[in-house]
C-alpha cells in the first residue's frame, strides 16, 4: 500500500517539478533585450516607502528620474509604468500597490486616455505577466485579453510560452530564477539624442472622445485615490509625437476640474521647463533621454512639493540608507558607455 | 519499479507539452503584432506626381521615385519593440510606412488638403453626395467615416456635416 501511495506520488510531482523548470527556462527574461517586459516585477522588490507614485506609458518610465526628484526634492518616488500602459492597467496597478504601500501621490499620464483598447498580446504580457497573483492581477488580465488570449496562459505561462525553444539563449539559462534590475525605481534610462528635424504633421481623426470605459477606469483611479486620502495628479508628458490633440486635452481638464484635480499638460510648458528637442530626446520628440527627464523631473517635483508640500526626507537615515545606493547606481549606468 | 515510475512521469510531462503545443501559436512576447494584410490586389491606387502608389507596395521604391518630400520625414519607434512607423510629407499627401518582414512597406495614403483628388475626383470639401455618387452605394459607416474596401485596400472619406474632412487610404 505504501508503495503505491509513494508510486503515485511521484508520477504526479515529477511531472509537476519538470514542467517547473521547462516553465522557468521558457518564459521571457527581458534581461537585456526589450527590458521595458522586466519592469512591473522588479517593484516587488523595492523598498516600499514612496511618497509618489507613478502610473503610465512610455511617456512615464522613460521621461521622468526618480533620482533627480530625490537630489533636487528629497521625494521618494516610484515609476510603476509599462509600455503602452492601458487605462484600465494603471488601475489595477494601483490596486496591487496598495496592498503594499500608500503614497501621498498618484501621478498619472493621460495619452493612454486615447487608446481604448488593448494593441496586442505582446504589451499586454509586458504588464500583466510581471505582476504578482491578486484578486487585481486577474481583473487586469479581465479587462486587457485580446481575442486570442485566454487566462489560462497567463496562469500557465509555459502553454503560452513552449514553442520558445528555438529562441532560447544564454540569457534564459542565466536569468533563469532570477532576473536582474533594469531601472532605477521605474525609470529606464536612455542616453542616445536624435533630435527633431520635422514637426509631425497632425492627421484628423473620426472621433476625438475618449471612451467611455477609459472614462469609467479614471473614474475608479480617482475614486480609490479619493478613499485612500491619496492626492491624483494628471500630466501629460512633453512630445512632438503622438500629437495630443486639443480636443483631448480640453476632455482631461474638464475632467480634472471637475473632480478638483491637478492637471499637468508639459507640452505647452517645454520651453519653460528647460527641454530642447534638438537635445533632450533620443528619438525624435517622442520621448526625453536621460537630460530632458531630468529637466522635466525638476519641474514635477517642485509641483508637488508646491501643491502638496511633501516632505524632504534627504536628512532621514531610513531613507537616505535606500536612496544612497539607487543614486551610486544611476551616474553609474549615466557614465557607462 | 522505479525505472517504471520514471517512465510514465516523462510520459505524463511529454503529454501535458503536447497538449500545451496544439494550444497556441509560436509568436513569442518578442514579436509585435503586425497588421493583417489581404494579400489580393486593390482597384483602389493613387497617383502622386507620375507615380502610383499602392497600398502594402514597396515604399522605398515609392519614395526613390517621389524624391525627398518637400515637407520633410519623421519617423516613430513603437513602445519596446524595434517596429518603426515612417511618414513621408509631400505636398498635400502624408504617405505612412511601416515594416513588414524587414521591408518597408505603403501603410496610408492621406490626403492632407484640397489642393488634391483621388482618381474617382473626389476631394476634402466636396459633399457627402459625391463621394457616393463615384464609389457606390456600397459603404460601411464607421465612426462618422464612409468606408469602401477593394482588396487590401480602405478607403475612408470622413465626413462631417455632409462635408468630406478627410480621405485617407489604408491597409485593410
Amino acid at each position: 500500500m505504501k508503495k503505491k501511495v509513494c508510486v503515485g506520488f511521484a508520477v504526479v510531482l515529477i511531472p509537476i517539478v519538470c514542467l517547473y523548470f521547462l516553465q522557468c527556462l521558457l518564459v521571457p527574461k527581458y534581461a537585456t533585450d526589450i527590458k521595458e517586459g522586466a519592469m512591473i516585477q522588479e517593484y516587488y522588490s523595492s523598498d516600499k516607502k514612496h511618497d509618489v507614485l507613478i502610473l503610465g506609458d512610455c511617456e512615464v518610465y522613460e521621461n521622468i528620474s526618480p533620482v533627480t526628484m530625490w537630489e533636487n526634492y528629497g521625494i521618494s518616488c516610484y515609476i510603476r509604468g509599462s509600455a503602452e500602459q492601458l487605462i484600465w492597467q494603471s488601475y489595477y496597478l494601483l490596486e496591487d500597490t496598495l496592498r503594499y504601500e500608500k503614497p501621498e501621490v498618484v501621478v498619472l499620464n493621460v495619452l493612454a486616455m486615447s487608446q481604448g483598447e488593448a494593441k496586442s498580446e505582446a504589451y499586454n504580457r509586458m504588464t500583466l505577466d510581471g505582476m504578482k497573483w491578486s484578486k487585481s492581477k486577474i481583473e487586469s488580465i479581465k479587462a486587457s485579453m485580446t481575442d486570442k488570449e485566454d487566462m489560462l496562459s497567463y496562469i500557465f505561462p509555459l502553454l503560452r510560452y513552449h514553442s520558445r525553444w528555438s529562441e532560447l539563449t544564454m540569457d534564459d539559462v542565466k536569468y533563469m530564477y532570477k532576473t536582474p534590475s533594469v531601472t532605477t525605481n521605474g525609470y529606464l534610462m536612455q542616453k542616445g539624442v536624435r533630435p527633431v528635424t520635422t514637426i509631425p504633421k497632425v492627421m484628423p481623426l473620426p472621433d476625438y472622445s475618449f471612451s467611455e470605459k477609459n472614462f469609467e477606469y479614471l473614474d475608479k483611479i480617482c475614486s480609490l485615490c479619493n478613499n485612500n486620502g491619496i492626492k491624483l495628479v494628471l500630466m501629460k508628458a512633453p512630445s512632438v509625437y503622438p500629437h495630443w490633440y486639443d480636443e483631448w486635452d480640453s476632455q482631461i481638464k474638464d475632467y480634472a476640474d471637475k473632480n478638483n484635480i491637478l492637471y499637468l499638460n508639459t507640452i505647452n510648458e517645454a520651453e519653460n521647463i528647460g527641454i530642447d528637442y534638438s537635445q533632450d530626446t533620443f528619438d525624435y520628440g517622442q520621448h526625453l533621454n536621460v537630460n530632458g527627464a531630468e529637466k522635466l523631473s525638476k519641474y514635477l517635483g517642485k509641483q508637488l512639493v508646491d501643491n502638496y508640500g511633501l516632505k524632504d526626507h534627504r536628512n532621514e537615515e531610513e531613507y537616505t540608507r535606500v536612496w544612497n545606493p539607487l543614486v551610486d547606481k544611476y551616474y553609474q549606468e549615466k557614465q557607462d558607455e | 519499479m522505479k525505472k517504471k515510475i520514471y517512465v510514465i512521469a516523462c510520459m505524463l510531462t511529454a503529454g501535458i507539452m503536447m497538449t500545451s503545443c496544439g494550444n497556441s501559436g509560436s509568436q513569442t512576447s518578442e514579436q509585435q503584432n503586425t497588421t493583417t494584410v489581404a494579400s489580393e490586389s486593390s482597384n483602389f491606387a493613387y497617383t502622386l506626381s507620375g507615380v502610383e502608389l499602392k497600398i502594402d507596395g514597396d515604399l522605398t521604391e515609392y519614395t526613390s521615385k517621389l524624391g525627398e518630400p518637400k515637407g520633410g520625414y519623421y519617423e516613430a519607434k513603437s513602445c519596446a519593440f524595434d517596429g518603426m512607423d515612417k511618414f513621408y510629407y509631400y505636398d498635400s499627401v502624408t504617405l505612412q510606412g511601416y515594416q513588414k518582414d524587414g521591408k518597408d512597406k505603403l501603410y496610408s495614403i492621406t490626403l492632407m488638403d484640397d489642393a488634391v483628388k483621388t482618381k474617382e475626383g473626389v476631394r476634402i470639401g466636396d459633399k457627402k453626395d459625391k463621394v457616393v455618387s463615384a464609389y457606390g452605394s456600397t459603404y460601411t459607416e464607421k465612426d462618422g467615416q464612409l468606408q469602401y474596401q477593394s482588396g487590401n485596400t480602405i478607403i475612408s472619406f470622413l465626413i462631417k456635416d455632409d462635408v468630406v474632412e478627410s480621405i485617407v487610404y489604408s491597409l485593410a
